[in-house]
């Protein structure tokens, strides 16, 4: 188990967005965390490298209880777990190479020779070109500043990766890339990946196990072709996408 | 700019029927920006007075002109501009925000899919009613202003009410007041015509609404301040 | 009523709590040592560039109608030999750092929270964060003190402007020579009033950046909520320069008679 969740709770004011989550993820698996807007996958993911701090429960990376460490422990988790954002989030004023530099230059202290190899061999993976480096991102397209930053993160070497929707709003020759992406950069950095999506039909193609949330709890859990046999509203609804 | 410019002022008659949309406008620039302005131009009328004392004290060492310089000052300059000024943040960036949010939504398309002018149904109710709401509250800023300083002459310098008030009939009269709320009115046009037009032009994007906002406030801002210039120069004739 | 008005009045502490706490951190940051000069220095550039036109032209006109005013109050008594002194010192003092104030809000205030809450809502913030670094220490407070100082040479520049604004119209409107609008500037620009227009001018940066940065760096629900910050920033600022210009003219005012007790 690389990562534990126990009796998670987390509320925004009066409204809950988390109620008892309670499940784990094993190492070197994909899993897709699905369910429909708004009820707190997000919220999950970011609970996990400290973006927003849950009230109740545990989070357990690699055994050790991490809801209430500082900042600098944070830190040292957030090199280990890497955050591929909903948007691109690149920063505009800088070129790309320094975007996917900013995280080595701070986490670690390579020398430029090491960053500029490490570069490199994480452009490749992600099937972006040489030339753009020296770009800035808005001058690239939008698919692209998806890849960079999913290199951004990537270069970190991180043991687990963390996609926050990475495929809502864009269009659908794009998305099957950037899924295909997700599951070969998973390979081949031997990754811990885990997907909020609420594209079905990419977890059944990609995943090896599947939550669903609703309403801020947990209503399935298991592997791809157990779905097909729950009971559960939701999840017919979601199957029915992909089968009906 | 121009286009903009022509399609409200054509827009104007039609849109006088929609009384709904004008009473709301009137009460967001008006009702809702009442309580703020009272209170700065009121802490505007105490510096005004203590800037004048300061200021008389060099000249003729006594405050008995205090009361005439401050209203000049008032009813010529602060009242109107302080008022437009924040209008134009509370009001004219409001605006811009709105109708920002409204373009990168879709929904002054969606309107005139639906047959509505945008410009009838938008602009041209918060122009008519961003005049009359200016004009008003100009009126008012300039009456709470000069009660707040007459207050503040009495308890600072000494000079009783009533003495500040005839000290001050001598120097200003109805004609300072109509001049200002001249002026208002045409702070009151410049306000929504800005804003709107950068509401209307927001870009797609995360960063489309808060720069339409930004560049309405600052282009309203020296449009403001120039016109007061204008405004002052010509009705300097006619003192 | 009474229940909207305790409301704000509830909303009004929560925010100005939040604030100070704000302002607490941006100023350990900035002891504990981390600070990002070459940040600081391309904003001090950016923001000053950027805005020095517009502060300049709009000080011009400040001290342009501020002269025209003051012409007509002064012809009653045909003292226009004073003109030149009054209607400096009266800009200097007063109307020249709330007005040029108020235009700094929005080019510099507004500008700045539409542009950190652009960040914010695109998740450049959080993206600094997971990359190993600390938003507050790396964007935030390299423009805090950017702000300050930048606004700061704006308001001198502005000022500065409006000078020439109230001799030029000196000149072709009250017609007073050049040199007789000068002569008594000395005069009645005591150094107390060149001290209270800079205090005046520095507690209003001061005010701006703290405001706008904060405003922007807690935006929350997407672009329309960017626009929402830029208005509260403007209103906000505005309101608070009105009552910090009220402040710092009561505390001259005292500070005044005792320096003129002493002299």
């Amino acid at each position: 188990m690389i990562l534990e969740f126990k009796n998670l709770t987390k509320k925004f004011g009066e409204r809950t967005v988390l109620n008892s989550i309670h499940f784990s993820i094993k190492k070197s698996e994909i899993v897709f965390i699905l369910g429909q807007s708004g009820t707190g996958k997000s919220v999950l993911l970011k609970s996990i490298v400290g973006l927003l701090k849950p009230e109740v429960g545990e989070i357990l990376f690699k055994g050790s209880n991490i809801v209430n460490f500082n900042e600098m422990q944070m830190q040292e988790i957030r090199k280990k777990c890497g955050m591929v954002f909903q948007q691109p989030a690149l920063f505009d004023s800088l070129t790309i190479y320094e975007n996917i530099a900013y995280g080595l230059r701070r986490h670690f202290k390579y020398t430029e020779e090491a960053i500029q190899d490490k570069i490199q061999k994480v452009l490749s993976s992600v099937h972006l070109e040489q030339n753009i480096l020296q770009k800035k991102p808005q001058q690239v397209s939008y698919g692209m500043q998806k890849r960079v930053s999913l290199a951004r993160t990537l270069v970190l070497e991180p043991e687990i990766l963390l996609f926050d929707e990475p495929t809502t709003g864009l269009d659908p020759v794009t998305t099957t890339a950037i899924n295909r992406l997700i599951k070969e950069v998973s390979i081949q950095y031997k990754t811990t990946s885990v997907v909020v999506s609420h594209d079905m039909k990419c977890a059944m193609d990609i995943a090896n196990r599947v939550i669903f949330l609703d309403k801020g709890s947990v209503i399935f859990a298991g592997p791809t072709d157990e779905i097909k046999l729950n009971e559960h509203p939701l999840v017919r609804g979601f199957f029915q996408e992909v089968e009906p | 700019m121009t286009t903009f410019l022509t399609q409200t002022l054509s827009a104007l008659p039609a849109s006088l029927n929609r009384k709904k949309q004008i009473f709301e406008q009137l009460h967001f620039v008006g009702y809702q920006s009442l309580f703020i302005i009272c209170i700065c131009v009121s802490f505007a009328a105490i510096v005004t007075v203590l800037e004048s004392s300061f200021h008389m004290k060099l000249v003729v060492q006594s405050d008995s002109m205090v009361p005439g310089f401050s209203s000049i000052l008032i009813l010529r300059e602060l009242g109107s501009v302080v008022t437009a000024l924040l209008l134009t943040s509370r009001v004219g960036a409001g605006m811009a925000a709105e109708l920002g949010s409204m373009k990168i939504s879709e929904q002054i398309e969606a309107l005139k899919l639906l047959g509505v002018n945008p410009y009838e149904y938008l602009v041209a109710p918060r122009f008519i009613s961003s005049i009359l709401g200016t004009v008003f509250l100009v009126a008012i800023a300039n009456v709470v202003c000069l009660y707040a300083s007459m207050l503040v002459s009495s308890s600072l310098l000494g000079m009783p009410g009533p003495l500040f008030w005839q000290t001050m009939n001598q120097f200003v009269g109805y004609k300072d007041f109509i001049f200002s709320l001249i002026k208002a009115a045409a702070f009151g046009s410049v306000i929504p015509l800005i804003s709107c037009y950068y509401g209307f032009n927001t870009e797609m994007g995360a960063e489309g609404v808060g720069q339409a906002t930004t560049q309405s406030v600052v282009v309203a801002s020296v449009a403001i301040i120039v016109i007061d210039f204008i405004l002052s120069y010509v009705f300097s004739y006619f003192y | 009523m009474t229940i909207i008005l305790k409301r704000n009045w509830d909303s009004f502490f929560d925010e100005t709590g939040k604030i100070f706490l704000f302002l607490k951190d941006l100023i350990s940051l900035t002891f504990k040592g981390g600070f990002e000069s070459r940040t600081f220095l391309e904003q001090l550039w950016k923001v000053t560039v950027q805005s020095l036109p517009t502060t300049m032209m709009a000080g011009f006109f400040v001290g342009a109608v501020m002269t025209v005013q003051f012409t007509l109050q002064i012809k009653i008594f045909d003292a226009l030999s004073y003109l030149g002194g009054l209607a400096t010192s009266g800009t200097f003092r007063e109307v020249g750092p709330l007005l040029i104030g108020f235009m700094l809000c929005g080019k510099v205030g507004a500008f700045t929270t539409a542009e950190l809450g652009t960040m914010r809502i695109t998740e450049q913030f959080d993206a600094i964060k997971c990359l190993g670094s600390d938003p507050l220490r790396e964007v935030i407070l390299p423009r805090f003190w950017a702000i300050i100082f930048s606004a700061f040479f704006l308001f001198v520049g502005g000022l500065i402007a409006s000078v020439f604004g109230g001799l030029l119209l000196g000149v072709f409107f009250s017609q007073v020579t050049m040199h007789e609008y000068l002569r008594y500037i000395p005069r009645f620009l005591i150094f107390p009033s060149i001290v209270s227009g800079f205090l005046k001018s520095f507690i209003f940066s001061f005010t701006l950046a703290t405001l706008c940065t904060f405003k922007g760096y807690f935006v929350t629900g997407g672009a329309k909520g960017v626009g929402q910050a830029v208005v509260s920033t403007a209103v906000t600022t505005m309101i608070a320069l009105v009552f910090f210009d009220w402040l710092t003219s009561y505390l001259m005012e005292i500070a005044t008679i005792i320096y003129l007790g002493l002299s």
